[in-house]
């Protein structure tokens, strides 16, 4: 009933909140993965903060990028420097396959990245890895760890509750989660589509360590989609699905938890949350973290 | 002291000697009252607003017991705002104080029809609403957490149902309403800004009487009467409301059907006599709120019931004629309940907060410069936090969680001296302690602690004074300070009381919570108490405040204790009342100038920042009057500034989406809230109401305007997938608009 009652009743009109100057954060996205195929480098996004009100389109999303900047990372007794270029800079297929693997669907925005190009650095479970920026004679550093790599048990496709919804399915994977902390994320992709992480992404393992059991998976679904809650979070069958397993570093795993709380949680009973960063330096944002990733194809079939 | 028609305890009722100016006594929460006065011829005057006047001459040679019984007043103008006596609000050494009368609270508008004494006391000075429609309240900057709220002596907990936009108090089984919020006597402890005591009705000991209400959301029903005429009777009242019920064939053949809300709750009391000097009272109070949902297509259900139970046993006894003591053993919980179930995935979440309480006090009089009071409390507290478990196949799942215990207790002494005929001082001092038992999982390199082993204790003193000068009459200045020491601790990331929230005790990492309040007043009565006015400033300084961290996500398997920071807080503001007690139209004026901050070394770089519901101006103006024998009217009026929030004051882009960047904690604030409501109270024809079914309909408007008042604002972000551009926008949200609402009430005698 109360539900009912802040729905019948509620209203909700623009807001035109206070202006404030420019703020001059350095927001860093940087990741360092091992999975079992190496095929993803190392790579660093910077870009500038910018005004609540600004006009965001691509454009304006291309400039905030930072192209200019010294970035390093060293770990395994080995520093490289990376290089820098955009996505525009690259033939179409290499385009997208980087698309696909940094979740971006599309390339309305002219992405600028730093990346390991010659995979110099080798990546391991385990291994410690610096990551230094010098951006206009600002300094920035942080610090992560590879995870453990927990593989699942098994990974499949059963019918959803509503006998009557019969094209489609919901996954199911089989996980055994080793003894002592360990932080999961998972992304997915449908047909080729590029790797979106759902909603809320991560989790950690405190009500279930070292545990054996199955839970189902939701799929994610790409931003600005409408939601229907009659399908809300599963696959149609026939569709060719990816799931990107991760274990991600506990500070990694705090970024991100926090960053979804806070975009899921915009309501009347909340209070702002701080997302929680690991970039040293004044004025750095973002987050450095390594994880180590499994790649799992399923085919969902029509009948189940 | 009792009421004629019912026989009801009068609280508050006056005593005062014809010959004797300024020579008097009140009685207390029992009706009890003794005076002391040397041998002689005396008129003694019985009243209580609302009441007739009793005068009894009496020849004092020896003690005597003298038992009165009040008949209602004649002239129904006595009907004022508070059950008090004409000058109490002068006379009274303590400041702070007031008393809510119920058929004053009945008369004034209400939202959805739903009387509720919990929104009638933020219409007074120094107290603010937790937001619109909710029953949580903040006092002279305190915290929601920091109010003490009895129902017959049992802590509540949670005293919201439907997320909080209804108290847990049902008006029909409410006799009186005190609220402290200056200097806390040193009976009360446990919480560090106010007090609110309510007590319930104790049944009619004289004859049988039905009464109840058909509301728009919720239908209620009372019955009182006689078991043994004038030696035991009872009182029990219930509610349920039945919206949802009313819904449910629309539900039929759905995905949701078997969804339903439904909230009830019940009180009642019994009271025995078993001699002149013995009387023992059992209440107690059941409520639920209980939601079931249920997706079919997706084979998801969850069943949600919460809510309070209390028990009192009480036992009033007199010794001689100076003394009367009052026992009481208490008991009451908090229980919030999920159980959930997503095909084979099964999840359960248990939170709650039980005590035990065993406490005595004594009130002795002396002579009559002295009430004398003293008496001890000590309660069990196991306090569950979130236990969750859940299951898929053949996996189960269990949080470490596990119940904490603890003993908490105080004994206190207290004294209102009458030091001369213009001087009062009530001065005391509680010693209050808290004991924090296993068993606990100890820090690193430190055995658990098993259970009954001691984990932490804490101590302290807690002085408590309030002087009163009368300059005339009709003036006096008031002045108080009190210690308080609050030992269990709710933080809420939200703004009100949600069925959710969690007590945590003190522990190793959670210090107690300290108050100290300084208040000053001038208080002022005139036309013969027709009007009353007070000026009351105060300054509060709060330490071991709890806060969240900035970064607090909710996890079940947090240990809480882990999760907040620790700070301080000062409060200040000055209070402006006048209240118009007798005539046609009655009601009263109060506005407020307040400020709260809190300050954190890891929130906000360690500066002082406004606590969210520090709102700067406060205004409430309330009447009703009485247009004719079948029409009263009611009206209320506020306007207070608008919430604090913490603004966005840039973006960045995390994989191509925008997050916030906030600005100093609560530095802007959402635009003033302002509203109108009214009421009408069509009583029954002269010629039907003198029967034994009287029967009368309350009409009310809540937001007459339908001011759009912002709740809360959120941002959003909608991204255009065929340009790839993304649109950032505000939004506010305003709860309520223009909301009529109808009830039907009646009373068979």
């Amino acid at each position: 009933m109360g539900v009912s009652i802040l729905f019948f009743t509620s209203c909700e009109e623009p807001f035109d909140p206070p202006l404030y100057g420019d703020r001059n954060e350095v927001v860093v996205e940087a990741f360092i993965e091992w999975n079992p195929e190496n095929n993803l480098p190392p790579y660093v996004i910077l870009s500038r903060s910018f005004p609540f009100t600004a006009e965001i389109d691509p454009q304006f999303i291309g400039e905030l990028f930072i192209e200019d900047a010294e970035v390093r990372l060293s770990g395994g007794g080995k520093e490289v420097l990376l290089t820098s270029f955009c996505v525009e800079d690259l033939p179409p297929p290499i385009r997208e396959e980087v698309g696909a693997q940094l979740g971006i669907d599309s390339f309305f925005v002219n992405l600028c990245l730093y990346i390991d190009i010659q995979r110099d650095l080798e990546v391991q479970p385990g291994e410690t890895y610096q990551l230094e920026i010098e951006v206009e004679e600002r300094k920035f550093q942080s610090l992560t760890t590879i995870p453990r790599p927990v593989p699942l048990d098994s990974l499949w496709a059963a019918p959803v509750p509503d006998p009557k919804a019969d094209s489609l399915a919901q996954l199911f994977l089989r996980l055994s989660d080793p003894a002592g902390p360990d932080y999961y994320r998972y992304f997915t992709s449908v047909d080729g589509g590029a790797l979106i992480p759902p909603l809320t992404s991560v989790t950690d393992d405190n009500i279930f360590d070292g545990q054996q059991f199955n839970v189902s998976i939701l799929k994610a679904e790409p931003r600005g989609s409408e939601i229907d809650p009659a399908t809300f979070g599963y696959f149609k069958r026939g569709s060719s699905v990816v799931l990107k397993w991760c274990t991600l570093d506990e500070d990694q795993f705090n970024f991100w938890e926090t960053l979804e709380f806070s975009r899921n949680n915009q309501g009347p009973f909340s209070s702002y949350t701080l997302v929680s960063y690991n970039i040293e330096g004044e004025d750095g944002i973002g987050i450095f973290g390594g994880q180590s990733c499994y790649y799992y194809s399923i085919l969902i079939p029509m009948e189940l | 002291m009792t009421e004629a028609e019912s026989g009801e305890a009068i609280i508050g009722g006056n005593i005062t000697v014809s010959q004797m100016p300024g020579v008097g006594t009140t009685t207390n929460s029992y009706g009890y009252y003794s005076i002391t006065l040397a041998g002689g011829d005396y008129t003694l005057i019985f009243s209580y607003i609302g009441f007739e006047n009793k005068r009894v001459d009496v020849n004092l040679e020896d003690d005597i017991k003298l038992d009165i019984e009040l008949g209602l007043g004649i002239d129904m103008e006595e009907v004022v705002v508070t059950g008090e006596d004409e000058d109490e609000n002068v006379s009274r050494t303590s400041m702070g104080v007031i008393n809510l009368n119920m058929e004053q609270v009945s008369r004034l508008p209400v939202i959805f029809g739903e009387l509720d004494v919990l929104k009638t006391i933020q219409l007074l000075p120094g107290v603010l609403s937790a937001g619109e429609g909710f029953s949580g309240f903040h006092v002279r900057g305190g915290g929601a957490d920091q109010n003490l709220v009895l129902l017959d002596e049992a802590t509540v907990y949670n005293s919201g149902h439907l997320l909080g936009f209804i108290s847990v108090f049902n008006s029909d089984a409410i006799k009186n309403t005190t609220l402290i919020k200056g200097g806390m006597p040193p009976e009360y402890g446990g919480r560090i800004s106010s007090v609110l005591d309510i007590q319930m009705k104790e049944g009619n000991n004289r004859k049988f009487q039905a009464e109840g209400g058909i509301g728009l959301i919720a239908s209620r029903l009372t019955l009182q009467g006689p078991i043994l005429k004038e030696k035991t009777s009872f009182l029990i009242s219930g509610r349920r409301t039945y919206l949802f019920d009313l819904a449910q064939p629309l539900l039929k053949g759905g995905n949701f059907e078997g969804t339903n809300y439904y909230f009830y709750d019940v009180n009642a009391k019994v009271n025995y006599r078993f001699s002149d000097r013995d009387k023992v009272f059992f209440s107690a109070y059941f409520g639920r709120d209980i939601l079931d949902f249920v997706s079919g297509n997706r084979g998801f259900r969850f069943q949600m019931p919460y809510g309070n139970r209390t028990a009192t046993l009480r036992w009033n006894r007199t010794f001689g004629n100076k003394m009367f003591k009052n026992t009481s053993l208490i008991y009451n919980d908090y229980q919030f309940d999920f159980e959930g179930q997503q095909e084979e995935f099964k999840f359960a979440l248990k939170s709650g907060i039980r005590d035990y309480t065993l406490k005595t006090d004594f009130d002795f009089f002396p002579d009559a410069a002295h009430h004398l009071k003293w008496g001890y409390s000590i309660s069990h507290h196991k306090l569950s936090p979130n236990q969750a478990s859940g299951s898929t196949g053949d996996a189960e799942f269990d949080s470490a969680q596990k119940p904490e215990y603890a003993l908490q207790g105080g004994v206190y002494l207290q004294n209102d001296w009458k030091i001369s005929n213009r001087l009062n001082l009530l001065v005391g001092l509680r010693y209050s302690f808290f004991n924090h038992i296993g068993p606990y999982p100890g820090e690193e390199g430190e055995d658990p602690l098993i259970r009954g082993e001691s984990v932490v204790w804490y101590d302290a003193f807690e002085p408590r004074a309030s002087l009163n000068y009368r300059l005339n009459s009709q003036t006096s200045v008031k002045a108080g300070y009190a210690r308080t020491n609050q030992y269990l601790h709710l933080v809420s990331s939200s703004t009100s009381t949600l069925p959710t929230d969690i007590w945590v005790p003190s522990t190793r990492l959670i210090p107690p919570q300290t108050g100290d309040q300084y208040s000053l007043g001038l208080f002022r009565n005139f036309f013969n108490n027709t009007y009353e006015a007070s000026v009351e400033v105060y300054y509060r300084d709060l330490s071991n405040q709890l806060e969240y961290s900035e970064t607090y996500t909710p996890s079940l398997a947090d240990r809480l204790e882990d999760e907040f920071e620790v700070g301080k807080g000062r409060a200040y503001g000055v209070e402006w009342f006048l209240n118009k007690r007798k005539g046609d139209l009655t009601g009263w004026i109060a506005y407020t100038f307040s400020v709260a901050e809190r300050k954190f070394d890891e929130i906000n770089g360690g500066e002082y920042f406004p606590a969210s519901y520090d709102r700067r101006h406060d205004l409430a103006v309330v009447g009703t009057y009485s247009l004719n024998e079948r029409i009263d009217l009611g009206a209320t009026f506020v306007f207070g500034s608008g919430q604090n929030y913490t603004p966005i004051e840039g973006l960045y882009l995390i994989n191509g989406f925008p997050a916030e960047i906030y600005g100093q904690r609560n530095s802007a604030q959402l635009p003033a809230y302002h509203r109108l409501d009214f009421s009408l109270v069509l009583n029954p024809r002269k010629e039907t109401g003198e029967g034994r079914f009287r029967s009368y309909w309350t009409f009310a408007v809540y937001n007459v305007y339908s001011r759009k008042n912002p709740l809360f604002i959120y941002p959003s972000y909608e991204e255009d997938a065929s340009t790839g551009a993304i649109k950032s926008e505000a939004f506010q949200v305003s709860l309520f608009p223009i909301l009529p609402s109808i009830t039907w009430n009646f009373k068979f005698n």
